[in-house]
């Protein structure tokens, strides 16, 4: 670690201090950030900053950059590392993938857009050792990874019996076990049903065997939470994810905690659930034809309910890879798409799949789907409770967060998705910028 | 629920599926991986007479691999990091006996269904006999020195 830095010049953008964009020096001491005049600026390294945005490190709270899913996209879309290969330089390593990059180049493109901190949002409890290994391959940026537990067989069934201390004990293991950062619960009972041939219709539909319903085991997993007094909340993908009408279900499920007690050590924390890629989960309607945006009701309840955050999973056009631990969803996308696509069972833990998508600038469904995160980040009064995701890769790839307002908006070439045409659309813009002597 | 062939197999490909992109037949020398099994396999790249020295971990593809590539590969030197005698140990130049994972040594492998194990170490190792990551790391390091990096 450099011991004195001094960020010279640039505009400062720090919401907690209320500092919005002037022009300030930063002293940075052994890691910390000092007065000014604690530092002589002639021992200090000096980074000239004039005309750029100095700002805290942002934060990716649900990315699918490590573990299982992702390499198992890797590994059946060759044609993904095709489309984008990095060759070595003097600082990076070499490495591949547009959709589905590898490790390193997932670290260096976050870092480049200034990301500092990236959260792995699907860590089957069987596969930690993987998913840690790679994310010690995962250079520049820290990162975290949340223990999928909502189709957990033992939270299951101690969450049946009421055995919530057993059930506390057993999750605190388990979170130290598979060194997770926090509870995660993808389609709560839902993918447990999908290894049943079924899923879970709604909110109070029980899972097959179990006989506990999607409420139960949210609102038992919040209540485990506070008692474990963890630093963060539960996440929750909601049941019936990507369907026509779900967001009942959505507030279905933030009304399922609704009288669980906060009670973290910090005392900091507020809220008591997490709902992740919202804009999923905010799908009025009930059929492709009739569908429409719901994200007025989702933000209108978040803004009435402080214990309540989201994040958007906004959609960015374009071609993507979906990767989740919710088979039935997955199945339900090859179904609309016929793509490739690998659905799996982890033991008696979760399952999961993955299909290649493309979201389309022309489907009606795919721009409504765009304009919804957008509503959802626009409606909700406070900026501390919705985080900017896109899901990454499930909505898009992280590294066009920077298109994300503007992709289906501008008036340029029509560039369809394919890679003949993005070739063809690079040397045309070269042509514009560099013409020829 | 077993391993797949010579040993740790999904392991390697996972590795240098998270690393690269790819799952085997990498391609570095130009600079970025490259992938294309018809071209970039090692059974091609024999075939082709282009490679100088090979450097073989805990596999045997001299009792493997079909006839025509392995006389081509006996005529270039072999380096083999292996726990075990095998026919590739026979034949190569250097023979570095590794200490085994999972008995000698800690560490972790694969299952043919992707599931991690950790491997716990239970005897300590004959002297002088040390992990295989430990000597590809000695390897590395005296290959940077000698390059001057």
């Amino acid at each position: 670690m450099i011991k004195l830095l001094l960020i010279k010049n640039g505009y400062v953008y720090d919401p907690l201090n209320e500092i919005d964009g002037e022009k300030v020096d930063i002293a940075i001491k052994n890691g910390k950030i000092v007065e000014e005049s604690q530092i002589n600026p002639l021992e200090a390294k000096v980074i000239d900053a004039t005309n750029k945005i100095v700002m805290p490190g942002g934060i990716d709270i649900h990315t699918h950059i490590c573990g299982y899913a992702i390499n198992a996209g890797r590994l059946y879309r060759p044609e993904d590392g095709h489309l984008r290969l990095e060759p070595r330089t003097h600082i990076r390593r070499s490495g591949s993938g547009y959709t589905v990059p590898s490790t390193f180049v997932t670290g260096y493109r976050y870092a480049i857009m200034g990301y500092t901190t990236l959260c792995e949002p699907a860590m089957p409890p069987l596969l930690a050792r993987h998913t840690h290994e790679e994310l010690n391959d995962t250079p520049i940026v820290d990162t975290a990874a949340f223990t999928l537990l909502g189709n957990n067989w033992i939270v299951a069934q101690y969450l049946k019996r009421g055995e919530y201390e057993r059930c506390a004990a057993f999750v605190a293991w388990m979170l130290r076990a598979t060194k997770g950062y926090c509870i995660k619960l993808v389609n709560p009972g839902g993918t447990e049903a999908w290894a049943w041939r079924s899923n879970v219709k709604d909110l109070n539909d029980p899972v097959p065997y179990f006989d506990i319903t999607p409420a139960e085991l949210i609102r038992g997993l919040a209540i485990i939470n506070e008692m474990l007094k963890l630093p963060h909340s539960i996440h929750v993908h909601t049941n019936q994810l990507g369907v026509p009408g779900n967001f009942e279900i959505t507030i279905g499920s933030f009304d399922a905690t609704k009288d669980v007690k906060v009670s973290s050590i910090r005392g900091k924390r507020k809220q008591s659930t997490h709902v992740t890629h919202a804009q999923f989960s905010a799908f009025g309607g009930d059929s492709w034809k009739n569908f429409e945006t719901k994200a007025d009701a989702i933000a209108k309840y978040v803004n009435n309910h402080p214990y309540v955050t989201i994040d958007m999973g906004q959609v960015i056009p374009g071609e993507t890879t979906t990767m989740t631990a919710d088979g039935p969803l997955e199945y339900n996308l090859h179904s609309l798409n016929h793509l490739k696509w690998i659905n799996q069972g982890i033991e008696l833990e979760t399952g999961g799949g993955l299909v290649p998508f493309t979201y389309s600038r022309v489907s009606h469904v795919n721009s409504i789907q765009w304009a919804i995160g957008l509503e959802i980040a626009l409606l909700i009064e406070d900026p501390f409770q919705v985080y900017l995701s896109t899901d990454h890769p499930n909505a898009g790839r992280a590294r066009d967060f920077y298109a994300t307002f503007s992709r289906f908006n501008s008036n340029g070439f029509s560039v369809r998705n394919s890679i003949f045409c993005r070739c063809a659309w690079m040397k045309l813009r070269k042509r514009i910028w560099h013409p020829c002597p | 629920m077993p391993m797949r062939g010579h040993y740790n197999v999904t392991g390697f490909n996972e590795v240098l599926t998270w690393e690269t992109g790819f799952p085997y037949a990498v391609d570095f020398s130009r600079g970025c991986p490259k992938y294309n099994p018809s071209e970039t396999s090692v059974i091609d790249v024999l075939l082709r007479e282009e490679v100088d020295v090979a450097l073989v971990i805990a596999s045997d593809p001299i009792a493997h691999f079909p006839k025509e590539v392995t006389k081509r590969l006996m005529n270039v030197p072999i380096v083999a990091i292996n726990a075990y005698e095998s026919l590739t140990t026979e034949v190569a130049s250097i023979v570095i006996p590794a200490a085994i994972a999972g008995i000698e040594v800690d560490g972790t492998a694969y299952r043919m269904d992707h599931v991690p194990i950790r491997l716990r170490k239970i005897l300590e190792p004959p002297e002088g006999i040390l992990p295989d990551r430990e000597i590809l790391s000695r390897i590395l390091e005296n290959v940077r020195r000698l390059k001057g990096k």
